[in-house]
């Protein structure tokens, strides 16, 4: 039986990424400036949302990841802004697919911003691109100042790292110049921005960020 | 955990390219840098063609290696992403290859004897 060779030179993301690059337009042709937020479970991004649900209101649309539930949807609602909930029942991360399809079934009227929150998860979410301008990593102080440098695949992608929860710094064990110096190491040019939920720090230079990146894209 | 949604990816690739000849081997690089384990990217893609009828495809794995372009200019191979330019002793770089997992060949079988 004869056998031929067939060269391929394809990335295994490809698929993925056909679907993230007209993600991509998409967003452009609707005026949207777009956030994949990435970071473990429990650093407080559904807080930080909901600080930005306040603070920007209706011009925000989240788009939440999780295996399971409703609840971070409806906290980000409560809070002004627009959300769905997307249910993943199983995958450890968001695909371009599935944001192409939650797309069919949402209004964006009227909408400026959109970030999608990914599934808690360091590692897989950043290797799957979803069509976004920017990856936002959030990283608490809970967490040890060692994961970027354990999880470099995140924070060599992202162009901003929230360190949240920083009021919390007096009682954990972490080392806020050891873990910017990796930060920057990883990505020099990497914004790192500090938040903490009872003073409300650090909402205000987050939206100064987006609003920067948005004049980038549509100037 | 990704290694599933990566195989599901790599499966339909190679589904495409065999265009209904039966597919006997698949040649994959994995990048040093990818995050991609290659036992468990195996088992999932052999489990995939197995659900297809496909069990005797041969899946041969390669890493590839890190290269980064400094700053500097220097291109050199990096065991991490922390490897010094050994130029300038600097970190600050761009990753030119070894961040990706590529589909590189597939061998089928032409159906002439």
């Amino acid at each position: 039986m004869e056998m031929s060779k067939v060269k391929l030179e394809q990335s295994a993301y490809s698929l993925n990424d056909e679907i993230a690059y007209k993600n991509k337009i998409f967003f452009k042709e609707l005026g949207l400036t777009v956030f994949n937020m990435i970071s473990s479970p429990g650093s407080g991004k559904t807080t930080i949302l909901e600080s930005l649900a306040k603070l920007i209101g209706d011009k925000l649309f989240v788009i939440t990841g999780d295996i399971q539930t409703q609840l971070d949807k409806d906290r980000i609602e409560r809070a002004g802004a627009k959300a769905y909930q997307l249910e993943t029942h199983g995958s450890c991360h968001l695909s371009a697919k599935m944001i192409s399809d939650t797309l069919k079934k949402i209004s964006l009227y009227k909408t400026e911003y959109l970030i999608i929150e990914n599934v808690g998860n360091l590692v897989c979410p950043s290797s799957f691109y979803l069509g976004e301008d920017e990856k936002i990593a959030v990283l608490s102080v809970t967490e040890g100042d060692e994961k970027p440098i354990k999880y470099p695949g995140l924070f060599i992608r992202a162009s901003l790292v929230i360190i949240s929860k920083i009021d919390l710094l007096p009682y954990v064990k972490f080392d806020l110049n050891r873990a910017e110096s990796d930060i920057k190491k990883l990505k020099s040019d990497a914004e790192i921005i500090k938040t903490s939920y009872l003073n409300n720090d650090g909402i205000n230079l987050i939206f100064d960020y987006m609003k920067k990146i948005k004049n980038k894209k549509f100037s | 955990m990704h290694e599933y949604s990566v195989a599901l990816q790599i499966a339909t690739i190679v589904k495409k390219a065999a265009n209904g000849k039966p597919v006997k081997k698949i040649n994959i690089n994995i990048g040093a840098l990818s995050g991609i384990f290659s036992e468990s990217l195996l088992m999932y893609l052999e489990l995939l063609f197995l659900e297809d009828n496909m069990k005797d495809i041969k899946i041969e794995t390669k890493e590839t290696p890190a290269v980064f372009i400094c700053d500097c200019g220097n291109e050199y191979v990096a065991q991490n992403l922390f490897t010094l330019c050994p130029n300038c002793k600097k970190i600050s770089r761009k990753i030119k290859s070894g961040h990706d997992c590529i589909v590189e060949s597939i061998e089928v079988e032409d159906g002439n004897e």
